[in-house]
C-alpha cells in the first residue's frame, strides 16, 4: 500500500501541491487527471524523488520512506513525458545498463531487457541508436526502462503521448498484466476515456490539490464532457 | 552541412536563423571563445613587451597569466557546462539557464567593455553561474567547476609549451589564438556540426583575418586549415565512435566511447608521445608536458562523469551511493586510463 499524506511541493516561491493525501492499494492503478498545470507531474516527480517535497510524507507498506533515497529508488519505476533516454545508446544497451545501474547481473540485465523489447512490440529497434528513434518508440522505451529493474511502484506521466493505436493498446495490457502482478500505478494522463476501463481510481488535481477522487470506469470521464454549441462558435 | 551547401540556401534565400534552434546561442558563444581568445593574445603580446623592460618582467608575466587562466576559466566553463546541458532532464536544463544567462550577458560585456575588465566581468559571470547551478545536479556543478580547474591547469601548460617550442616572436599570438580556438571548437564540435556550422566558421574566419598579431593570408590560411581539420576531425570522430563503441560489451564503456571528446583525446594522446620524445631533447619539458597530457585526460573523464550525473539523479534514478557509482563507472575508469596509457605502452613496446 502506497499512501501519500498531506504532501505538499514548492517551486520557488510557488505552491504546486498542496496537501495532497492518497491511499494506493498493491496492483491498483490511479489515473492522475486535472488541467494543465494542476500539479500532476509535479506529484509524480515528487514520488519519484526527483523533486524535493515541502512538507508531508509517503508511507509504503506503512513505513515511511524517504523520497529519493536508494531504497525508495529501487522500489520506484518512473517514466516521465519529456525525454528519459540515453541518445548515444541502442535501445538494448540502455536497457542493459539501467539494469545494471540497479544492481542486476549483467547477464540478467541482457534477459530483461530483450523481454521488454519484445512485449512492447521493440524487438526490430533494438539495436537503433535511441537518438533516431520515433517520438513514440522513445515513449516505448522510456516505458521499458521505467520496468527494467522491477519496481513495486511504477509512476507514468502522460504514457501514451506519442503512441500508435497499437501501442496504445499493448500499453493496456501492460497496465493489466502489472496489475495482476500486484504492482502499484500511477498514471498521469488526459486520455481518460481511453484508460479509465483499466484503472481502478482517478484522482482529479485542481490547483495542486485534490479536487475530486472517483472510482474509475468507463462512465468516468462523463462528467468532463461538455458539447460545443453552435453559439459558442458561431462564425466557424 | 557543408559550406557549400550552405550557401546554395543562403543564396536561394531559404536561409531563416530562427528556424535553426541554439543558432543565434552558438553565434554567440562562438563569438566569446573568439573574443576571448583575441583579449588573451592581446593580453599576452603585451605582457611579452613589459618582460623585456628592466624590473616589468615579474609583474609582466603574472599579468599574462593572470588574465590567462581568467579567460580560458571564463570560456571554457560555460563551454562544458553548454555542452554538458545536453545530456539533461528539462527540469534541470531549466535550472541550468542562469548558467546560460550569465554566459551570454558576459558575451555582450565582452562586445562593450574594456579587455582588463572585460576578463574579469566574463570570469565573474562564470563563476556566479556555477553559485546558481542546480541543487539537484549538485555534483554535476562540483565537477564543471573541477572541469574548468583541471582544463586552466592543462591548457596553460600547453600554452607554456607551446611558447617554449616555438619561441618568442610576433606570430605568438596568432599560435595561442589558433591553438585555443582549435580547442574550444574540439571541445564543442556541435559548433562546427550543428545548423550554423557553415555561418560559425565564416564568422570565426572574418574575426581571425581582422586580427592584426600576424599577417592576414597567414592567418586566413591558418584558420581555414583549423576549421577545415577540425570539422573533418569533428565527422570523423563520429564515424569512429559508432563503430569503436559497439565493440565494447559494457554500456558504460559506450557511453564514455561515444560521448568522449574525441579530438581533445586525440590532442592529449599526441601530447604524450611529444612528452616521450622530448626526453633527450629538453627533458625539463617533459613533466610539462606529460602534466598536461594528464590533466587533460583527467579532464575529459569529469566531464563525462558531470554528463553521467543523469543516470542517477534523472528520471532513470539509479541508486547513488559511493559503491553503486564506483560499480557503474569502474569500466569506464580502466577505459579510459587503457586508451590513455596506450601511447606509452606502444612506445615502450618499440623501445624494447
Amino acid at each position: 500500500m502506497l499512501s501519500i499524506v498531506e504532501l505538499c511541493c514548492s517551486l520557488g516561491k510557488r505552491r504546486v501541491l498542496e496537501s495532497v493525501s492518497a491511499e494506493l492499494p498493491d496492483g491498483s492503478a490511479t489515473l492522475l487527471v486535472g488541467a494543465n498545470g494542476a500539479g500532476k507531474t509535479t506529484l509524480l516527480r515528487c514520488l519519484s524523488g526527483l523533486v524535493p517535497t515541502s512538507g508531508g510524507a509517503v508511507r509504503w507498506n506503512g513505513t515511511e520512506t524517504r523520497l529519493g533515497g536508494d531504497d525508495w529508488k529501487r522500489t520506484v519505476g518512473f517514466a516521465p513525458d519529456g525525454d528519459a533516454v540515453l541518445e548515444d545508446l541502442t535501445a538494448f544497451e540502455q536497457l542493459v545498463l539501467a539494469g545494471e545501474l540497479f544492481g542486476l547481473p549483467s547477464s540478467s540485465a541482457r534477459e530483461r531487457a530483450d523481454s521488454l523489447l519484445a512485449v512492447l512490440d521493440l524487438t526490430d529497434r533494438r539495436d537503433a541508436q535511441a537518438g533516431s528513434l520515433s517520438s513514440g518508440t522513445r515513449k516505448r522505451l522510456a516505458l521499458a526502462l521505467a520496468l527494467v529493474h522491477g519496481p513495486s511502484v511504477v509512476l507514468l506521466d502522460e504514457p501514451l503521448n506519442g503512441l500508435d493505436v497499437a501501442g496504445a493498446f499493448r500499453f493496456v495490457e501492460l497496465v493489466r498484466f502489472l496489475k495482476s502482478r500486484g504492482r502499484t500505478l500511477v498514471v498521469a494522463t488526459h486520455e481518460v476515456d481511453f484508460l479509465a476501463g483499466v484503472a481502478d481510481s482517478l484522482l482529479e488535481l485542481e490547483r495542486g490539490a485534490v479536487a475530486r477522487r472517483r472510482e474509475a470506469g468507463p462512465q468516468a470521464a462523463g462528467s468532463e464532457r461538455r458539447a460545443i454549441r453552435a453559439e459558442e462558435l458561431p462564425w466557424l | 552541412m557543408t559550406l557549400v551547401r550552405a550557401l546554395r540556401i543562403v543564396q536561394a534565400r531559404r536561409f531563416r536563423p530562427s528556424a535553426y534552434p541554439g543558432f543565434y546561442g552558438n553565434l554567440v558563444a562562438l563569438a566569446a571563445g573568439v573574443i576571448a581568445l583575441r583579449l588573451l593574445a592581446n593580453v599576452y603580446l603585451a605582457g611579452v613587451m613589459a618582460a623585456g623592460r628592466p624590473g616589468g618582467e615579474a609583474l609582466a608575466f603574472l599579468r599574462a597569466n593572470l588574465c590567462w587562466v581568467l579567460v580560458v576559466s571564463a570560456t571554457l566553463l560555460p563551454a562544458i557546462a553548454l555542452r554538458s546541458q545536453s545530456g539533461l532532464l528539462d527540469c534541470e536544463r531549466a535550472r541550468l539557464l542562469p548558467l546560460r544567462g550569465a554566459y551570454r550577458s558576459a558575451v555582450f560585456a565582452a562586445l562593450l567593455g574594456p579587455q582588463g575588465a572585460v576578463a574579469l566581468l566574463l570570469a565573474l559571470a562564470s563563476a556566479l553561474g556555477l553559485l546558481a547551478a542546480p541543487r539537484g545536479v549538485w555534483l554535476g556543478g562540483s565537477l564543471f567547476a573541477l572541469a574548468a580547474l583541471a582544463g586552466c591547469a592543462c591548457l596553460f601548460a600547453l600554452a607554456l609549451l607551446a611558447f617554449r617550442l616555438l619561441g618568442a616572436g610576433s606570430r605568438e599570438g596568432t599560435v595561442v589564438e589558433g591553438a585555443s580556438f582549435a580547442l574550444l571548437v574540439a571541445a564543442n564540435p556541435e559548433l562546427l556540426s550543428g545548423p550554423g556550422g557553415p555561418t560559425l566558421r565564416l564568422f570565426g574566419h572574418a574575426l581571425v583575418r581582422l586580427s592584426d598579431a600576424g599577417g592576414p593570408l597567414d592567418l586566413a590560411l591558418g584558420a581555414l586549415a583549423i576549421a577545415v581539420c577540425l570539422a573533418a576531425a569533428a565527422r570523423l570522430a563520429q564515424a569512429a565512435r559508432a563503430i569503436q563503441g559497439s565493440s565494447f560489451r559494457r554500456p558504460i564503456v559506450k557511453l564514455y566511447i561515444r560521448g568522449v571528446s574525441a579530438p581533445l583525446l586525440a590532442l592529449s594522446l599526441v601530447a604524450e608521445i611529444g612528452a616521450v620524445a622530448l626526453v633527450r631533447r629538453d627533458p625539463e619539458l617533459v613533466g610539462a608536458v606529460l602534466g598536461a597530457a594528464i590533466g587533460l585526460q583527467a579532464l575529459l573523464f569529469l566531464v563525462f562523469l558531470a554528463r553521467s550525473e543523469q543516470l542517477f539523479n534523472g528520471s532513470l534514478g539509479a541508486p547513488a551511493g559511493f559503491r553503486d557509482r564506483a560499480r557503474v563507472y569502474a569500466p569506464a575508469l580502466f577505459a579510459h586510463v587503457a586508451i590513455c596509457l596506450l601511447p606509452l605502452a606502444l612506445l615502450a613496446g618499440l623501445a624494447l
